[in-house]
């Protein structure tokens, strides 16, 4: 691999790991609040691009060229569902699945909520597959990064290029997961939801609203899952059918990042965008590999992850 | 038509052998689809090698169970959440894989082979064509094979590794059974099932294509799984009309509403799904209703009533720590403890909350390794060594709560405890097939249990339900499924929690006969009535240090211990 | 009237019966020790007054009003506090932050809670010393002492502390047992939840004794104490302390 060809994968994976950052960052939070692994994460990404693309253009996706007020319609709504849908997950599928306040069983219902969630993420895909019968579909850019220059790319040194738009989706996505994890911690709703996450029922006995925080924790985590819609689907065709495996991408990052640390999900995002597009550059192993290899780390760190008393994903059988 | 019902029959085979993971071994596991996959693509790829069909199917399954093994072993540790998203994930992947190359699955047409299919056998000069009535035929002779090899299995000790994989895996693991072992193999055995299925429905078929054997298959399979699952015996019916009735329901709701057929199926997978937690709980009380019959084993007439167990120097040393450090993560928890358990004697751990009871006894049983300091059992340096090995050597620790095995009569719960703790190699496979070699087996291991129930005073609940015996009959169980371990030095916490008074007595009269049997008691307790009424000696932990050690009237004496326990105001002078 | 009023108290975790018709009550401003062995339900009575757990008969009364199902909120800000078992600190927070939490329900008034935790401050002058230090790296008696503040932030007329001296060294405790007694001089009436005789002893104006859910024996600490039944519970029968 060249010397261009590498900075050109490494600046494209950034993109990709940027989205895949924002996702991980909301599912991190919604488990470190809840202790829930959402199923249905990744469905809300592409169930806020659509529903946002069918709203505003009233029609199946064509890559047709957007006024300024469609743009920004377009733009505010897909976070919006994003986050709607994530609430609505929550509500629906999740919570009554969930311990009461207090409750001395810290995990509630797990086969509950794993189906809840599973389900829901299929009930996405599939309505939305009554009206999207197409294998993909191009997505309008609202933001319009593309055309911030003239031709759309910017020279490299050493002579390759890059797309103007790739820049812009590492800026506005770097700029708003960094913007969130420092509102997490600096508020007094992120010190908030930090307590309940440590203890929930500590946080009950002062009075906190622990359920409407995580509520909160899932919207935002459904804006952000949004967000990283708006930031990636025009780059690629997007299919109904994809939100899953970008959900287990993110939840690979999430992982990676230690799981429940909404600073190492975005860390981990980035790593793991970076490492697809290395294995798509690459002449060994190529394209083919682009879904296998993140899904084969996801098992990996998932068998091989953290040991100890305190895992929440392993078993203390001792 | 009839290829419809052969079809249904396959996936029932599928469905029996997801059960016995998600059913039986309590995993949800979500990547069956992948391994009637394996069996699918594996068939045509297999024959075009040149195997004959009936080979390449075996040898189709053999591959799916390697692959379940080590997917059983990657997962076997994970909390259930975690074992359905990696399991989900295995779905997915196997799924990529098949798209990204389509040498392996023949690309969105799929591979095809020729149908109707033939046996050939040489060897007789004869050949079979399978039609769809012959699939039907083979397909329900393996349904009605599995479910009675199931009903047979669940009677005999696989059952009982089951129930314990499920409900208690950190209990199974004190009484020495290889959970994680086991839920590989059980993996395995799933695995290569669904492999059959898949072999069955691509030769059925005469294609094998991914889009067949989608996530949204595994998804499916796991609903009826979970629907047919946990009712033993008309679970499967219930599981293969969830099969059946899907996508006809789908196609005809969504020719109701003027959308293309099959659009619906997975908005009815999907509402099923949700379905599912909510109908558990009726389900389950249901099955409830319907208790698992085991055989009852008469009791053996020539029982003695005297408990010994082969320990060779009745009065030495059985099991001591020497200057144990231990710590959980960066907290030091015990520092410098001493200890020393002899053989016919109950010595009893005591000390205020928090003070490191519970650790010390976990670091002894081999749950915890210690940062520093020895561990001997009759002076063989057993530091380090797992819970297994110790369970093995003879040391057998019972929890603080009580863990449920709530559908087993005390009988099969001991008989864990005699399982675990002397193990009998293939016991399931041996069982299955009515090896003569286990009834010697099945013989001794019974007198096992009845010894460790007799010793217990349980011999009367021997077939009770669990649930209705009292909280101090639970706890005695405990130490009854310890006890069936053949352990020579018993760890027990806090064995009196929630006990009555004559229960109570009860545990002190059991306590003293073990004892009497030559067994090494550790008994970590709180209730110092009982202590004191039953301990040859005390240990008193204060802070994760000895704070005294001797004989129950020198450490009721120690000035430091009534401190710790009344206080160093008087009791008669006025409070401050 | 009594402050805190809890009447036939049964409750249950799933089918096993935890309290069996606990009765006792706390007066203003007095300390009432709660004694009993593991598993006596001792906790079980702190979370059914707190609105934790939802008991399956009687009722509680605090203050005049049946806060028998209440939510925890509702309870706090009609003057409850409860602090749990374990120094249960949100380590990765600060001092101040887990302080400031203590006074989440009247976070709006923000000089009301800087108040109050300058009120605390007093009390616990080594909290101030490291108010910008993580609650996950204070020691146990520190954790103890920040806990018991942040149960004070919501101004409580009531404190329920769940085993306050679990774990703790000598020296911590009779620290611990001056704090109690300055809350009270203050004017808070404390429900003061214990295993061992120790502290309650030292503090409490009355005893109420639990075993196995019920009330084996109440009355005036001098007199509880007094009671052979006392040292039978700890020490058996043939108690070889006599």
């Amino acid at each position: 691999m060249s010397g261009v060809v590498a900075l050109q994968a490494f600046l494209s994976g950034l993109a990709l790991g940027t989205a895949y950052g924002l996702i991980a960052m909301g599912f991190s939070l919604v488990y470190r609040l809840t202790g829930v692994i959402s199923f249905a994460h990744g469905d809300l990404v592409v169930g806020g691009v659509f529903i946002g693309v069918l709203v505003v253009l009233g029609s199946t996706p064509v890559a047709a060229a957007l006024d300024v007020v469609h743009s920004v319609g377009l733009a505010v709504l897909i976070v919006a569902a994003g986050a709607a849908l994530s609430a609505g997950v929550y509500l629906v599928a999740v919570r009554p699945f969930l311990p009461g306040v207090g409750h001395r069983s810290t995990r509630g219902d797990v086969l509950g909520w794993v189906a809840g969630g599973l389900a829901a993420g299929l009930l996405i895909r599939e309505v939305l597959g009554l009206v999207l019968t197409q294998d993909a579909y191009a997505v309008p850019d609202p933001l319009r990064l593309g055309s911030l220059t003239p031709s759309g790319v910017l020279q490299l040194p050493g002579g390759g290029t890059v797309a103007v738009r790739t820049l812009g989706v590492i800026g506005i996505g770097l700029a708003v997961g960094i913007l969130v994890e420092r509102l997490l911690v600096l508020t007094p709703v992120g010190t908030a939801m930090k307590a309940v996450s440590e203890d929930p029922t500590a946080a009950a006995l002062l009075g906190l609203p622990v359920r409407r925080l995580v509520l909160v924790a899932f919207v935002v985590a459904g804006a952000l899952a949004g967000l990283a819609g708006l930031l990636i689907s025009p780059d690629r065709s997007l299919g109904v059918d994809d939100g899953v495996v970008l959900g287990l991408k993110a939840m690979a990052a999430a992982l990676m990042g230690g799981l429940g640390s909404v600073r190492g999900a975005l860390a981990g995002g980035l790593a793991l965008g970076v490492i697809e597009s290395f294995v798509v550059a690459s002449s060994v192993l190529g394209p083919h590999y682009a879904d296998v290899v993140p899904l084969a780390i996801l098992l990996i760190v998932l068998a091989l992850g953290r040991r100890g008393l305190r895992s929440p994903l392993r078993e203390d059988l001792e | 038509m009839t290829v419809e019902l052969a079809h249904h029959l396959y996936l029932l085979i599928a469905v029996l052998g997801l059960a016995l993971s998600v059913s039986y071994g309590g995993q949800p596991v979500l990547c069956q689809g992948a391994f009637l996959a394996v069996g699918g693509f594996g068939v045509v790829h297999l024959e075009r090698a040149g195997l004959p069909l009936a080979a390449a199917a075996f040898a189709a399954a053999a591959i799916a169970a390697c692959a379940g093994y080590l997917v059983g072993l990657l997962t076997a540790r994970l909390r259930g959440a975690a074992v359905a998203l990696s399991t989900w994930a295995f779905a997915w992947l196997v799924y990529a894989l098949l798209q990204a190359f389509p040498a392996v699955s023949g690309g969105s047409q799929g591979l095809v082979r020729p149908t109707p299919a033939r046996l050939n056998s040489p060897f007789f000069g004869v050949t079979v064509t399978l039609t769809p009535w012959a699939h039907v035929a083979v397909a329900g002779t393996l349904c009605l094979l599995s479910l009675a090899a199931v009903a047979r299995l669940t009677r005999g000790p696989a059952g009982l590794d089951w129930a314990a994989l499920r409900e208690a895996p950190a209990l199974a693991t004190s009484l020495g059974v290889p959970v994680l072992r086991r839920r590989a193999a059980l993996f395995a055995t799933t695995a290569a099932i669904a492999a059959v299925s898949g072999a069955g429905i691509t030769v059925l078929l005469g294609v094998a294509a991914p889009s067949d054997v989608s996530p949204l298959l595994s998804l499916q399979l796991f609903v009826a799984a979970l629907i047919g699952g946990t009712a033993r015996l008309w679970g499967p019916v219930l599981g293969l009309l969830v099969i059946a009735v899907i996508p006809p329901l789908g196609d005809a709701l969504a020719g109701a509403v003027g959308l293309p057929a099959g659009a619906s199926g997975g908005v009815l997978t999907a509402l099923a799904l949700v379905a599912v937690p909510f109908l558990r709980e009726p389900i389950e009380r249901l099955a409830a209703w319907w208790p698992e019959r085991a055989e009852r084993p008469r009791e053996p007439v020539e029982h003695s009533g005297e408990f010994t167990t082969s320990t060779v120097s009745r009065e030495g040393v059985m099991l001591a720590a020497q200057g144990l450090d231990v710590g959980i993560g960066e907290t030091d928890i015990l520092t410098g403890v001493d200890l020393e358990v002899r053989a016919g004697e109950v010595h009893a751990l005591i000390g205020p909350n928090g003070s490191g009871k519970t650790t010390a006894l976990r670091a002894l049983a081999g749950a915890l390794r210690p940062k520093g300091g020895r561990i001997l059992l009759e002076e063989t340096d057993v530091t380090g060594a797992g819970q297994f090995e110790m369970v093995r050597r003879g040391v057998t620790r019972t929890f603080q709560r009580t863990v449920g095995l709530e559908r087993l009569c005390p009988h099969r719960q001991v008989l864990l405890g005699v399982r675990g703790g002397t193990p009998v190699p293939f016991a399931v496979v041996r069982h299955l097939f009515g090896s003569a070699s286990m009834q010697d087996h099945a013989a001794t291991a019974d007198r096992e249990a009845w010894r460790a129930l007799h010793v217990t005073e349980l011999a009367q609940r021997a077939f009770d339900r669990p649930g209705a015996l009292g909280a101090g009959e639970q706890r005695l169980l405990q130490v009854a499924r310890a006890v069936a371990t053949g352990a020579r030095v018993l760890l027990l916490d806090e064995p009196a929690v929630g006990m009555t008074g004559p229960e109570r007595a009860a545990l002190a009269r059991v306590l003293r006969r073990l004892a009497a049997g030559g067994v090494a008691v550790l008994l970590v307790e709180h209730d110092l009535a009982l202590v004191y009424g039953v301990a040859d000696r005390i240990t008193v932990l204060d802070r994760g240090r000895v704070l005294a050690s001797g004989t129950p009237e020198s450490t009721a004496a120690d000035p430091a211990v009534r401190r710790i326990y009344l206080g160093d105001a008087d009791p008669s002078s006025t409070p401050a | 009237m009594a402050l805190l009023d809890v009447r036939g108290l049964c409750a249950r975790h799933g089918a096993v019966p935890v309290l069996d018709d606990v009765s006792f009550h706390v007066e203003r401003g007095e300390i009432v020790a709660l004694l009993g062995g593991n598993g006596a339900g001792k906790t079980t009575v702190a979370r059914a007054v707190s609105g934790l757990h939802r008991p399956s008969s009687g009722e509680v009364m605090f203050d005049g009003r049946d806060i028998t199902r209440c939510d925890p909120r509702r309870i706090i800000q009609g003057g409850l506090s409860h602090v749990p078992d374990g120094r249960r600190v949100f380590p990765s927070l600060t001092v101040e932050e887990n302080l400031t939490l203590g006074g989440y329900l009247d976070g709006r008034r923000k000089n009301v809670v800087a108040e109050r935790r300058e009120g605390v401050y007093r009390t616990f002058p080594r909290l101030a010393e490291r108010r910008a230090q993580r609650a996950g790296s204070l020691s146990g008696g520190e954790q103890q002492m920040l806990v018991i503040g942040r149960g004070l932030m919501s101004d409580p007329s009531l404190l329920v502390l769940d085993e306050p001296s679990a774990g703790l060294a000598p020296a911590s405790i009779a620290a611990l047992a001056e704090d109690i007694a300055a809350i009270r001089a203050a004017g808070t009436a404390v429900l003061l939840i214990e295993q061992y005789l120790q502290l309650a002893l030292r503090l409490a104006d009355r005893l109420v004794v639990l075993q196995e859910g019920h009330v084996i024996l109440s009355g005036s600490t001098a007199a509880v104490a007094a009671d052979p039944r006392i040292g039978r519970m700890y020490f058996g029968d043939g108690n070889p302390l006599k």
